[in-house]
């Protein structure tokens, strides 16, 4: 069973008025225990894509079906889908004071849990489980009383959405740039966590623009979007030849 | 009885009860049976004297309420604590039925705790006296949360030189609620903060109205109001920053959030200010608005439900002005279940 | 001048620059106000019944109505019956064909004033420079429209362009369509004064589709004594067409007090734009708040088609009163209102302005910028309202108001009224008040920069938000007039 299948994705975004097409045909697959890359020039549809398999509102699905676990989630809630095992890293994640981190950790697990038809970790364990996540990406333990994202930094927060992540082990985690902002250390502490994270049955779609990261985390393979669709695939090398050659060598 | 329009004689009177109707107060002093055990007071000591000889000046009251003026003429007596030193225990203050007015006298140097509970089962204008002596301190935390019947409280402060009043408000609306806190600086280098927490729920009605007058120069007043309207609630909240001619070096901050949680909800919101000096520091800001969308989404993302992820968004913003002595009892009372 | 201080800089006295009188023949009623004086003006104009019995319905309002007490305004009561309503220099009787026939007097008054009339003449006699702006004048003197500029070109875009008094004999329909459609008699005390003698002021059309080809303007100009102006202005932006006019208004310096009572209506239809810019200029009363004009305006828009935008933009440093809140009504679906505002008092005057916002369509936005300028012992108050009704779904506002103080015994004042009766609204107002501060002046002059420049270059930052908003024309203007209004203002 493939994790996620689409097939000739197109879809529009509504902005100032007017609709314009951002995915044009766009086609995917990742199996279990796969490690993909999107990489593309800017506007060429990499957080549409993530937004859309999100189900973020505001985008229109014109044609294509998107297949999480074998099941189609075009007409699916945020929630559903996350609840169905998929994880979103965002590109700017928000700051929600008033709502702390291990409230809103324990908000997340529990639904997740129940979606499941599974017991509720207990606050104890559960604690102690993401207190342990949170020191291997080195994140302060006092972060965790602080409202979610509250005076972070860029890297804490991309960092805490690695701990998000790990906490709730999603079948499917969808980075989105990810590596934007960081320096070499929080690179690595957030590679680390992305390697630690996959295993045989699970499967990560990394949307990226530049290749520092994929040294890091070695992807299964590699593809190009530009102008909405998928233009090339290949594996590793191929984003080493990008970084060589530019995107004007493919388009 | 006095025609309201007699009583709310000033187009500035009748402006500040615009939201509610005056009319609905002035009879809860006509209707009450007050007793004086209707205020249940631990840990001080009370009298109960004759408003003309608790040395409040009636004709000043009457031009900053003229319905609390009226108010004390009908009810003829008050009950009086004298705080001195620094009491270790709180002094805790339950309201039950229609009370006598209150005056609380702190003595130059003193501080302690005030605990207030409004507890009125029936329709009932509660209304309170503080005066603070220089250097004196006060944490005011008051919770009154009856959702039914008609509802005054009304609290007068007065701050000496370098006196220090902090007022942790939680409030729910009712078929009427209305509450204003007018506080005075008389002396120079005081400070008083109000923080408020309140909630409308169906067919609710609250209307907040806080008064700063920086009469006196360096006296700093913090104003932090946030308000959650659920479904056909209605809340009000009227915040007054006045600086005085020779108060020179005064700052005065004023923050006020409504929330929107339902459909059909009324929304009013009247920052003022009113400023005669140029040496201040002074800035307002309010808002009216729904949950975030993006952290909506946010939590949706990560499997929250819809409706759980709004009851969490409340909660969160809520969280950020219930504060105080009283806060635990505030959260359960105030925040929504999931 | 490193050691003179803020305090020291207020002290001097600002001259006023328009100050003069013009002295020519005028044909002026008695003062009072009756019936008869209604009448009386109604027929000087040669008006159609059917307008006559309009004044006549708003006078018999206007006694049953009494002036509004509630601003943040301290004035001696105002005898009504003590002012005379029409005053026109008597030449203009017959009206004037051309400039040719202007009284030379008048035209001399209009160069010391600046306005470019002579940009007529270029087009008249001299060759025409293609970098030259184009702005068409409509000018006022005391009640009666002298002379409108480049009818012509105007007339190919085919924008009307005229004094009302014209409009209501050559365009009958659209002024009874639209003339109080905006701002009903009833609506207030002087709103109904002006209905009942409004004398003259711009009445523009723009059809369908038209963007307008140049810049509207109009001056206005109060000189004889005990003459109230009464100017109505009626605007009316037909389906996807675009305008941007410009009200600019001087008074020569008097000692009584004189009652400026204006309505102008605006009416955008659905994709249609119009903005209106103001420099106003009133004289405002010497420093001991004796003379100056009382300046009670209503002007109000409303945005009455589908994605209608208008936008005020208003630079107040006249008046010994102003009272004046212009206002939007967001009627068409997200249709956008706009006011940006500089109001500078000195001296004794005293301002009450603001501008109400009324989102009653879907998805409407509004935006308020208000900047307060006091000094010297004047009284500056912005009011503003911002009303969402329950139909107002997704309604935006954004309201930033600031207040600047120059000295110790001016005030600046804040009081915004929101009402929301619909829950998916999101309003944001922020306020602040601020000074001049002596390390900021010490900065400039210690650059070599003196005082008083130093403070008008502080002021112009402050003010920058509203500058933006500003035809060019206006801008630079608005930037001189700001400079002159606080020599000696400062502090």
């Amino acid at each position: 069973m493939s994790l996620l299948s689409i097939d000739n994705l197109s879809v529009n975004v509504e902005t100032s008025g007017e609709e314009r097409t951002v995915l044009n045909g766009l086609k995917l697959q990742i199996n279990p225990g796969e490690v993909h890359a999107i990489m593309g020039p800017n506007g060429s549809g990499k957080s549409t894509l993530a937004h859309v398999v999100a189900r973020k509102p505001g985008y229109s699905i014109q044609s294509g079906v998107i297949l999480l676990k074998n099941q189609p989630i075009n007409e699916m809630e945020p929630e559903e889908v996350a609840q169905l095992g998929l994880f979103l890293g965002f590109q700017y994640p928000v700051e929600i004071p008033g709502v702390s981190n291990m409230e809103f950790l324990k908000a997340s697990s529990d639904s997740v849990n129940k979606a499941r038809s599974k017991e509720p970790e207990s606050t104890t364990d559960f604690m102690k489980r993401v207190r342990s996540i949170a020191s291997s990406l080195d994140l302060d333990q006092e972060f965790l009383k602080r409202g979610v994202n509250e005076g972070f930094s860029g890297g804490e927060k991309k960092r805490n959405e690695i701990l998000q992540m790990l906490v709730l082990k999603p079948d499917l985690a969808v980075l989105d740039e990810t590596d934007s902002g960081l320096d070499i250390d929080a690179l690595k502490t957030v590679s680390n966590g992305v390697n630690a994270f996959r295993d045989s049955s699970n499967g990560v779609l990394l949307i990226t623009h530049y290749q520092r990261l994929l040294d890091y985390v070695v992807p299964d393979f590699v593809h190009v979007l530009s102008e909405g669709k998928i233009i090339q695939s290949g594996d590793k090398s191929l984003a080493l030849e990008l970084e060589s050659k530019g995107y004007a060598w493919l388009t | 009885m006095e025609k309201t329009s007699l009583i709310l004689a000033t187009a500035d009177q009748r402006e500040r009860w615009k939201y509610t109707k005056g009319s609905d107060i002035l009879e809860l002093f006509l209707s009450a049976s007050v007793k004086q055990e209707n205020t249940v007071i631990t840990n001080a000591e009370c009298a109960s004297i004759h408003v003309g000889d608790s040395g409040l000046e009636i004709e000043k009251i009457r031009k900053q309420s003229p319905i609390a003026a009226f108010g004390l003429r009908k009810l003829g007596k008050i009950n009086k604590i004298q705080i001195d030193g620094n009491l270790a225990e709180p002094v805790t203050l339950t309201q039950r039925g229609q009370p006598l007015p209150l005056l609380i006298e702190i003595n130059d140097n003193a501080s302690c705790q005030l605990h207030e509970f409004v507890d009125c089962e029936e329709n009932a204008a509660v209304m309170t006296w503080i005066k603070m002596g220089e250097n004196s301190s006060l944490i005011h935390a008051r919770n009154s949360f009856r959702e039914t019947g008609k509802h005054w409280q009304v609290t007068f402060n007065e701050l000496e030189s370098g006196a220090s009043y902090t007022m942790h408000n939680h409030v729910k609306g009712s078929d009427t609620k209305r509450q204003d806190v007018l506080i005075n600086f008389t002396g120079s280098d005081s400070i008083a903060k109000v923080i408020s927490a309140g909630i409308v729920n169906k067919d609710r009605k609250l209307d907040l109205q806080v008064i700063c007058d920086h009469s006196t120069p360096r006296t700093t007043s913090y104003q932090r109001i946030d308000h959650v309207a659920f479904e056909n609630g209605s809340t009000t909240f009227n915040g007054r920053i006045h600086i005085l001619e020779h108060a020179s070096g005064c700052n005065a901050q004023l923050k006020n959030r409504s929330l929107a949680m339902g459909s059909e909800t009324t929304i009013n919101a009247k920052p003022e200010l009113e400023i005669y000096n140029d040496d201040v520091q002074c800035s307002h800001g309010s808002t009216i608005g729904q949950v975030d969308e993006t952290q909506l989404f946010y939590m949706r993302s990560r499997g929250i439900k819809e409706r759980e992820a709004h009851a969490i968004l409340c909660e969160g913003f809520l969280r950020e002005t219930i504060s105080g002595p009283l806060s635990a009892s505030a959260a359960s009372n105030l925040i929504p279940e999931r | 001048m490193a050691n003179q201080s803020v305090q020291d800089i207020i002290d001097s006295e600002k001259v006023y620059e328009a100050g003069f009188i013009t002295d020519v023949e005028s044909e002026t009623l008695p003062p009072g106000l009756d019936e008869n004086v209604v009448r009386h003006i109604s027929k000087q104009k040669n008006e159609p019944e059917w307008l006559t019995d309009w004044r006549l319905r708003a006078f018999k309002s206007w006694q049953n109505m009494s002036p509004p007490a509630w601003g943040h305004i301290d004035h001696p009561e105002i005898d009504y019956q003590e002012i005379s309503y029409y005053s026109a220099p008597k030449s203009q009787l017959d009206g004037p064909k051309s400039l040719d026939e202007v009284d030379p007097e008048l035209l001399a008054t209009y160069e010391k004033l600046g306005i470019p009339l002579h940009e007529q003449a270029a087009l008249a006699g001299v060759v025409q420079d293609s970098k030259s702006n184009n702005v068409a004048v409509d000018v006022v003197f005391d009640s009666v429209s002298i002379t409108t500029t480049f009818k012509e070109k105007l007339a190919e875009a085919g924008v009307i362009f005229c004094p009302i008094s014209e409009a209501v004999q050559k365009h009958p329909e659209l002024v009874k369509k639209y003339l109080g459609k905006v701002i009903p008699q009833r609506d207030n005390f002087f709103a109904a004064l002006n209905s009942a003698v409004f004398t003259d002021g711009s009445f523009v059309y723009i059809p369908k589709g038209v963007r307008c080809p140049m810049e509207l303007s109009t001056y206005f100009r109060i000189n004889e004594r005990n003459t109230g102006q009464f100017e109505r202005t009626l605007i009316i932006a037909d389906e996807g067409s675009h305008v941007s006019y410009l009200e600019g208004c001087t008074a020569p310096m008097r000692d009584e007090n004189q009652l400026h009572a204006a309505v102008v209506e605006l009416v955008a239809l659905g994709d249609a734009e119009i903005k209106y810019s103001t420099v106003q200029n009133w004289y405002p009363g010497d420093a001991e708040g004796r003379g100056g004009i009382y300046n009670f305006v209503t002007k109000r828009g409303l945005c009455a088609g589908r994605k209608a935008k208008i936008s005020w933009t208003q630079i107040e440093t006249g008046s010994a009163i102003t009272w004046k809140y212009p206002s939007v009504i967001l009627k068409g679906d997200e249709s956008v209102g706009e006011f940006y505002s500089v109001a500078l008092t000195n001296n004794k005057q005293q301002a009450d302005t603001g501008t109400k916002m009324i989102h009653i369509g879907r998805d409407t936005k509004s935006t308020i910028i208000a900047k307060g300028i006091s000094a010297g012992k004047s009284d500056s108050t912005y009011r503003g309202l911002v009303r969402i009704s329950p139909t107002a779904s997704d309604a935006r506002n954004f309201t930033q108001c600031d207040s600047l103080l120059i000295g110790h015994e001016c005030g600046a004042h804040t009081f915004p009224y929101i009402e929301s009766k619909n829950s998916s609204c999101v309003v944001e107002h922020e306020a602040s008040t601020s000074k001049v501060s002596e390390d900021q002046l010490f900065v400039c002059q210690q650059r070599g920069i003196d005082a008083e420049k130093a403070v008008s270059i502080i002021v112009n930052g402050f003010c920058k938000d509203v500058f933006r908003e500003l035809p060019m024309e206006f801008a630079v203007e608005a930037g001189k007039l700001l400079e002159v209004s606080l020599e000696g203002a400062v502090g």
